[in-house]
C-alpha cells in the first residue's frame, strides 16, 4: 500500500494540474483560453500551473499566430504521458486494494 | 490526500474533464422526441401530397420540396434551442471546443447526403431519395456519436439499416423514412431524457 502511494506523482497533488493534465491526455493541442474555459479558472492561475508543468517537462508550448493574433497552444508530452497514466494506474489501485 | 474519498473524487474529476473536454453532452432527448413529431407530420403531409391525384406532378415536387424545407428548419431551430438550454444546466459551453468538433463531423456527411438527394431529386430518381437521406444520416449520426453520447451510434446504425432495407423495398420508402426520422428520433430521445436528464425521483439515493 505504502509503495503504491508512492508511486501518485506531486505534480498532480492538485486539482489544477491535474484538470490540466486529464483534458491534454484526450486532446491533441488546446489553447489557453479553451482550458480555461472548461477548468473555469482566471488567467493567472491558470498560467501558473501551467509553467509547473512545463518546468517539470509534462506539457509542451506552441505559440502561433492566427492573423495579427498571438494563440498560445498546450500540448502533453510522452513524458506527461507516462505520469499521468502511472499517477492515474496508481489511484485505481488505491481504490481497488479498499 | 491521504483520504480514501479523495482518491475517488480525483479519478471521478479526472473522467468529468475528459468527458466534458472532448465531447458535446448537451444534445437534450427533447430535441430527438420533436425531431421525430416533425418527420412523421411531415412525412404524413408528403403522403398525402403524393396520393392526391388532382395535382400535377411539378406541382406535387414544389410542395414536396416545401414539406422538407420546413422539416428540416424547424427541426435545427429546435435542436439548437434544446442544446442552448441543456448546455445551460449542464454549464457547458454551447460554442466550445467540444460543439465545434461535434458539428464538423456533423457537416460533412450530412451536406453530401443533402446535394446527393437534391441531385437524384432534380435527375428523377425519386425512389432512391428516401435510401440516401436514411444512409447519409445514419453515416453522420454513426460518425458524430464520438462526440457526444455514444449511444447515438446506434441510432445511427439503425437508420442505415433503414436505408438500406428502404432500397431493396423501392416501394416502402416514404414508410422506412418515416420510421427512421421519426420513430428512431422519438425512441432515441426518450431513451436519453428517461437515462440521462430525468431529475432522480428520489434524490436521497
Amino acid at each position: 500500500m505504502k509503495n503504491i502511494i508512492r508511486q501518485l506523482d506531486k505534480a498532480f497533488d492538485n486539482k489544477i494540474r491535474l484538470g490540466v493534465m486529464s483534458i491534454l491526455a484526450v486532446n491533441d493541442r488546446v489553447p489557453f483560453n479553451d482550458l480555461k474555459s472548461t477548468l473555469e479558472l482566471t488567467d493567472g492561475n491558470l498560467a501558473s500551473h501551467l509553467k509547473i508543468l512545463e518546468s517539470t517537462d509534462y506539457v509542451r508550448v506552441h505559440k502561433s499566430f492566427s492573423g495579427r493574433k498571438p494563440v498560445t497552444t498546450y500540448e502533453i508530452t510522452p513524458l506527461g504521458k507516462e505520469a499521468f497514466l502511472t499517477h492515474l494506474k496508481a489511484l485505481e489501485e488505491i481504490i481497488r486494494l479498499q | 490526500m491521504d483520504n480514501n474519498n479523495d482518491y475517488l473524487d480525483q479519478l471521478a474529476e479526472i473522467r468529468r474533464l475528459m468527458e466534458k473536454s472532448s465531447k458535446f453532452m448537451s444534445l437534450s432527448g427533447f430535441s430527438g422526441i420533436f425531431l421525430g413529431l416533425y418527420a412523421l407530420v411531415g412525412g404524413y403531409l408528403v403522403w398525402d401530397i403524393l396520393g392526391n391525384l388532382s395535382l400535377t406532378e411539378p406541382r406535387k415536387i414544389m410542395m414536396i420540396f416545401l414539406v422538407a424545407a420546413i422539416v428540416l428548419v424547424a427541426s435545427l431551430a429546435t435542436a439548437l434551442w434544446f442544446s442552448i438550454r441543456q448546455a445551460k444546466k449542464t454549464n457547458q459551453q454551447i460554442w466550445g471546443p467540444s460543439s465545434r468538433q461535434l458539428l464538423f463531423n456533423l457537416i460533412l456527411p450530412l451536406t453530401t447526403g443533402g446535394v446527393f438527394a437534391i441531385l437524384l431529386a432534380t435527375g428523377g430518381y425519386y425512389a432512391l431519395i428516401a435510401p440516401a437521406l436514411l444512409v447519409f444520416y445514419g453515416l453522420a449520426l454513426a460518425i458524430a456519436a464520438r462526440y457526444t453520447h455514444r449511444e447515438l451510434y446506434f441510432a445511427g446504425l439503425a437508420q442505415i439499416l433503414l436505408g438500406l432495407v428502404a432500397l431493396a423495398l423501392p416501394r416502402y420508402g416514404l414508410l422506412l423514412w418515416a420510421a427512421g426520422f421519426g420513430v428512431v428520433h422519438i425512441l432515441y430521445g426518450l431513451y436519453m431524457y428517461f437515462v440521462h436528464e430525468r431529475e432522480p425521483l428520489n434524490p436521497g439515493k
